[in-house]
């Protein structure tokens, strides 16, 4: 461990309200414990408020007069955390219907409140370009190591606003290293920024693959398909049943289980009843993470037919518990399955079509024989375990990992 | 001794819920200053939660009134005009109802701590935080004056505990899971 410190910023990050919110924000700044003398994390939380300008007004005013000035009622104390490093949780009553940029800026107040002199911190670690990155080009010393990660999937959205454009280019131009989670966003970060494309990194978010619970028995036949998120078109899931409705029609063990929440919930259960297939498809709200694994050890395969992904944590954690996975190339999985398509699953087209998703089906139940979980979860395990993200995150924040050899990279 | 939460909207449903759990259980009586009781049943509030509800009065106030009544003799001026504008009237609306009715339900020497539970709660908060001005405020509840009894109740954050063995979900409709239940 080196005397150096770190300030972590991050709009995701677990709370009373979001206990599963930045979970991979929590875990990747756990496995880096070992790098610092001491991490302090601030946790910006949106708290969104009233759309009306005055009544907005009112909010901000009431907020800064608790949180700062001569008459502050409300004081931020930083709490420790069983990961190991010191965590403040920032409410940001934000307004609706506003711009990133905004947004981004209601962020810096609410920070302001908190730490009126800026980070002390030699490395300063902030989590989305336009909230945690903008936090650390704002609050770092000016001699202070900068780094951002990326894993927005509404860059796109973020970028095609002027203002926040403008603030993201500040952001990125300050960065001493810019770590895009997948390539796919990397790509995406290049081809707007070209100028600092020297900067940009591929790292992932660390996974705590190792205390990932394996199931007992390897899977023997793919009768119990499981799909876990949102339910939302963007995954996919209204192909997902689509799908399991033409497969189970020759197949009468097939079951599947929805496990999430969103807007789809609703309109695929009328559309389960119009299939006749009330009896095999169960709906299951959304659990927290650690029982997720339950789930994936009750079933046979994890099935996800998502459009896009930045880097599609529930793939690596089907793979983790040794779970086979049918899922398309829909971004992140084609990286984080990079080498394992027929040892860990299988990789399918992104397609609106489901007869590709039957077909992926039963292809991978013909060479179930051939899939290797052992191989695949020791693979993931040498590339997104804590470990692994820990020793590259050290060579970008620019100091000794835990064997003591320096790592610069960027 | 009371912990009191003021949320308008539910918005932050679960924070409220699970942190009424954590202090009930640890036998401290709770209260919600909010706008309607309803949302807060279907949100799982604890039914032990004493609630100070906000909406009747607000109905009462004169600057409602007038809402009703121009909705009456017509329905464009509430929505064109009315409601704009009352939307902009809301928060002071809102203290003044609270300061005359709900507030002067609680016994405010027995309260120990001031959640402000939402955004929109953020101005009567700060109004409280002013009238009270010894009275320990805070967007999330400091957990440590009860801390010594943490290690006898159950954890803070109400997350399922896994079910035991031999009770593992399966695919097979099991009750609540049900589609059509």
């Amino acid at each position: 461990m080196t005397k150096t410190t770190l300030a972590v910023t991050t709009p995701w990050h677990p709370t009373v309200q979001r206990p599963f919110a930045g979970s991979f924000v929590q875990t990747t700044t756990a496995a880096v414990t070992g790098l610092f003398e001491r991490i302090d994390l601030y946790g910006t939380e949106d708290w969104t408020g009233p759309a009306d300008p005055v009544a907005a007004r009112a909010v901000r005013k009431a907020y800064a007069a608790m949180t700062a000035g001569p008459a502050k009622r409300v004081q931020f104390r930083p709490r420790w955390t069983d990961e190991g490093y010191w965590a403040t949780d920032i409410p940001v009553p934000v307004t609706p219907r506003r711009d990133y940029a905004d947004w981004a800026q209601s962020h810096e107040s609410a920070l302001r409140a908190v730490l009126p002199n800026g980070f002390t911190a030699d490395v300063v670690h902030g989590h989305v370009g336009i909230y945690g990155g903008w936090l650390a080009l704002r609050f770092a010393r000016p001699d202070a190591r900068i780094v951002v990660t990326e894993h927005a999937s509404f860059l796109g959205k973020i970028l095609r606003q002027p203002r926040s454009r403008a603030m993201y280019a500040q952001v990125i131009e300050r960065a001493d290293a810019f770590i895009a989670v997948s390539q796919v966003l990397r790509d995406q970060l290049a081809a707007e920024f070209p100028a600092h494309a020297a900067k940009l990194h591929v790292a992932p978010n660390a996974v705590d693959i190792a205390s990932m619970p394996v199931r007992p028995e390897p899977v023997k036949a793919l009768n119990r398909w499981l799909y876990v998120g949102n339910m939302a078109v963007t995954k996919g899931v209204p192909e997902v049943v689509e799908a399991f409705a033409i497969a189970a029609e020759d197949e009468p063990e097939l079951r599947l289980t929805l496990l999430g929440a969103g807007n789809q919930v609703e309109p695929l259960r009328a559309r389960v009843r119009e299939l006749g297939l009330q009896d095999r498809v169960v709906f299951h709200d959304a659990v927290p993470p650690q029982r997720v694994f339950e789930f994936m050890h009750a079933h046979d395969l994890l099935v996800h037919a998502s459009k896009s992904e930045t880097f599609g944590m529930t793939t690596v954690e089907a793979v983790g518990s040794g779970m086979p996975v049918l899922v398309t190339r829909c971004g992140g999985p084609q990286e984080t399955l990079a080498g394992l398509d027929g040892v860990a699953g299988r990789l399918i087209d992104v397609s609106d079509d489901p007869t590709v998703i039957v077909d992926g089906y039963r292809a991978l139940a013909e060479q179930i024989d051939r899939l290797d979980a052992h191989r695949a979860r020791a693979d993931l395990l040498a590339r997104y375990g804590s470990a692994a993200v820990a020793a590259r995150l050290a060579g970008i924040y620019g100091v000794e990992d835990s064997t003591g050899k320096a790592k610069e990279e960027a | 001794m009371t912990v009191l939460f003021v949320a308008i909207g539910t918005s932050r449903a679960r924070s409220v819920c699970d942190t009424s759990a954590y202090l009930l259980e640890r036998g401290v009586d709770v209260g919600l200053v909010t706008v309607e009781p309803g949302p807060w049943e279907q949100a799982g509030l604890d039914p032990r939660v004493r609630l100070y509800p906000l909406g009747e009065g607000e109905q009462r106030h004169p600057f409602a009134r007038l809402g009703r009544l121009l909705r009456r003799v017509h329905k464009a001026l509430d929505t064109k005009f009315y409601s704009k504008v009352y939307r902009l009237l809301r928060p002071y609306v809102m203290w003044r109802v609270a300061r005359r009715s709900a507030l002067r339900q609680i016994e405010w020497n027995g309260v120990q701590q001031l959640v402000i539970g939402d955004s929109h709660a953020i101005p009567i908060g700060w109004h409280l935080a002013r009238r009270h001005p010894d009275l320990p405020v805070g967007f999330e509840l400091d957990r440590a004056p009860f801390a010594a009894a943490e290690s006898a109740a159950a954890p803070a954050v109400s997350v399922p505990a896994p079910r035991a063995a031999g009770s593992a979900p399966t695919t097979e409709p099991s009750g609540i899971d049900v589609i059509d239940a």
